[in-house]
């Protein structure tokens, strides 16, 4: 597969005391694609995605972003990088608003300073008035539009979810990575989520997906890592990785293989 | 009944607030002479600035700090030494001691940053008793547990406020600005970042938000209004000391922004209102008064633990708009398959 590689991890650690997370891991991610990650649980998905945006320091290894090395960055920093996350266990600002949630997407890219807020300038009103606007068509994006102005924690489940999304995706990220999107999802939501991956694809962000599903890994993924109790035992695309021997070993059981 | 006084409160807000700025502007006219009165006005305006104060902290960042009084006192101080020794005006006293507190508080939020819940309410706690310390025992600087007399009355261009009548509408005056500065703040991608923090640390600073730097320039910005008051609280009385800057002090400004209701505006105004009053009303019992502040407390968490006006009742900026009452389409018993998505 060619195309410019926005993502890459060279020989990534993540290790707690002898517990080794994720070990040496090798991954590169290409502009434009969707890319999958599975695994058994415990395989160490999700403290790849830490130490991918900030909020764990890697044990040792690389991590390039745009060819920049950014392991160890302030988790802050990925999404002024350009680099933003939803949550395995939904983390909405529950008392806000979903609009409200959105907005708060927007932070790094706003100037207004303490002066502006008090004073109502002109900037602080110009940056209000296109969040106000922008956050609405990230919620219609995701198809949130009804739910605008209802507080997070009111929402349904899915509903929730996909507002996560909305949210991360104002930061504007390049690169997106959502850790188990359709993580108790029944099938009607799970296949709306699918939709709406792929429309935020189309508009040309790369996106990184940790899932359980699947049917949705296989459907939406251009190329899936396995990770194997830290390892990374397979990467390629649907086909490959369904027909690896040591896949179908991880997750079945050393007896099938 | 209090959701519906609260949703009347939100239809007719811009009417009702006109309606208390008159009456407030219009109350000491009555009792200009009746210096108890104004004095009992007078120190509700002071305590809703400190609560206001405090609860930008406790309400919106979800920090826990219960040392409001050492950064009070920082303010009284500055306002006193400016005051007596430099010839200082209350004008240019006010935002300077408003500083001054900020800087302390630098002091303490700095390495306390990362600390949370219970170990950062113990560092609040030392802290303010650390400042009240160092007041008690700085020698010739403060004068040690002698105290500061001959504050000079605040003077307005050669006019002096000398009366409680006058000192009412100073006090007025900066309460509605520390409410007001406080508001719009607060409806900025400022206030954002802290509720933001207030509700999930680490998906704030997933956003791009650096949640240590918004910490410290939470507290920074909440202690500028304590030495605000304090500052204020040193002209009123033309004498202060390291007394009046207990830690009951610190405890009784966290009582009136838990009974107001934490995270709303009109919360800690309402606190500090219910609990001047109460002992007021209450002087028989004396030195006993003190009880009721926890009895208020306790009445205050058993009935309604989010506070008279928390939970959302008054919330800020786009707050009009939301739809609290109702449930959204779709959730309920049928799983949400939403229309528009696929």
């Amino acid at each position: 597969m060619s195309g410019e590689r926005i993502l890459e991890t060279r020989e990534l650690s993540v290790h707690f005391g002898g517990l080794k997370a994720v070990d040496k891991v090798d991954m590169e991610v290409l502009r434009g694609r969707i890319h999958g990650i599975i695994g058994p649980n415990g395989a160490g998905k999700t403290t790849l995605f830490n130490a991918l945006t900030g909020f764990l320091r890697p044990t040792g290894g690389r991590i390039l972003f745009k060819g920049m090395d950014i392991a160890g960055f302030p988790s802050h920093r990925a999404a002024e990088l350009g680099l933003c996350r939803s949550f395995q266990n939904i983390k909405l600002f529950k008392t806000m608003t979903a609009i409200e949630n959105v907005r708060v997407g927007f932070h790094h890219h706003l100037r207004t300073t303490l002066a502006d807020a008090v004073f109502r300038t002109r900037r602080f009103r110009e940056e209000e008035r296109l969040t106000r606007a922008r956050g609405r068509e990230l919620l219609e994006t995701m198809g949130l539009s009804q739910y605008a102005d209802f507080k997070a924690a009111k929402l349904p489940y899915g509903t929730q979810r996909r507002l996560e999304i909305a949210r991360a995706l104002a930061s504007n990220p390049e690169l997106l990575l959502l850790d188990e999107p359709a993580a108790g999802m029944n099938p009607a939501e799970t296949a709306e989520l699918s939709a709406c991956i792929r429309r935020i694809s189309a508009g040309g962000r790369t996106i990184v997906v940790i899932e359980h599903d699947m049917r949705l890994i296989m459907e939406i993924c251009d190329r899936i890592t396995v990770l194997n109790q830290g390892l990374k035992i397979c990467e390629g695309d649907a086909e490959t990785v369904r027909r690896d021997p040591g896949v179908i070993r991880a997750y079945l059981g050393r007896s099938a293989g | 009944m209090i959701s519906r006084l609260a949703r009347l409160a939100r239809e007719e807000r811009a009417a009702l607030l006109a309606l208390l700025g008159a009456a407030l502007l219009a109350f000491p006219l009555g009792f200009r002479e009746n210096n108890y009165l104004l004095r009992i006005a007078i120190n509700i305006f002071l305590y809703a600035i400190l609560a206001t104060s405090l609860n930008l902290i406790n309400g919106y960042s979800g920090q826990f700090n219960i040392g409001q009084a050492g950064f009070y006192c920082v303010g009284a101080y500055t306002a006193a030494i400016l005051a007596t020794r430099h010839g200082v005006g209350i004008w240019l006293a006010l935002p300077l001691c408003g500083l001054a507190a900020s800087a302390a508080s630098l002091l303490l939020g700095i390495p306390t940053a990362r600390l949370k819940g219970i170990f950062l309410a113990m560092s609040t706690l030392g802290f303010s008793e650390i400042i009240r310390l160092i007041v008690l025992n700085g020698g010739e600087f403060t004068r040690g547990p002698m105290g500061i007399p001959g504050i000079p009355p605040a003077s307005l261009w050669g006019w002096e406020l000398r009366t409680n009548f006058h000192m009412y509408y100073l006090a007025l005056a900066l309460a509605a600005l520390t409410v007001l500065v406080s508001a719009n703040v607060l409806d900025s991608r400022i206030g954002r970042a802290w509720i933001a923090i207030r509700e999930d640390e680490l998906a704030a600073r997933a956003m791009g938000i650096p949640t240590v730097r918004y910490k410290i320039y939470n507290l920074a910005f909440s202690t500028f209004w304590a030495g605000v008051a304090g500052c204020y609280y040193a002209f009123l009385s033309n004498f202060i000391s390291a007394d009046s800057f207990h830690l009951d002090e610190g405890f009784v400004i966290l009582g009136m922004v838990l009974v107001g209701g934490l995270g709303s505006l009109a919360g800690p105004l309402i606190g500090a209102a219910i609990l001047v009053v109460i002992p007021e009303i209450f002087r028989f019992l004396a030195e006993y008064r003190l009880i009721l502040y926890g009895v208020a407390i306790l009445i205050t968490m058993h009935l309604r633990p989010q506070g008279i006006c928390g939970g959302g009742v008054m919330d800020i900026g786009d707050a009009g708009g939301v739809r609290d009452g109702e449930d959204p389409p779709d959730s309920g018993a049928e799983p949400a398959a939403g229309g528009e998505g696929a």
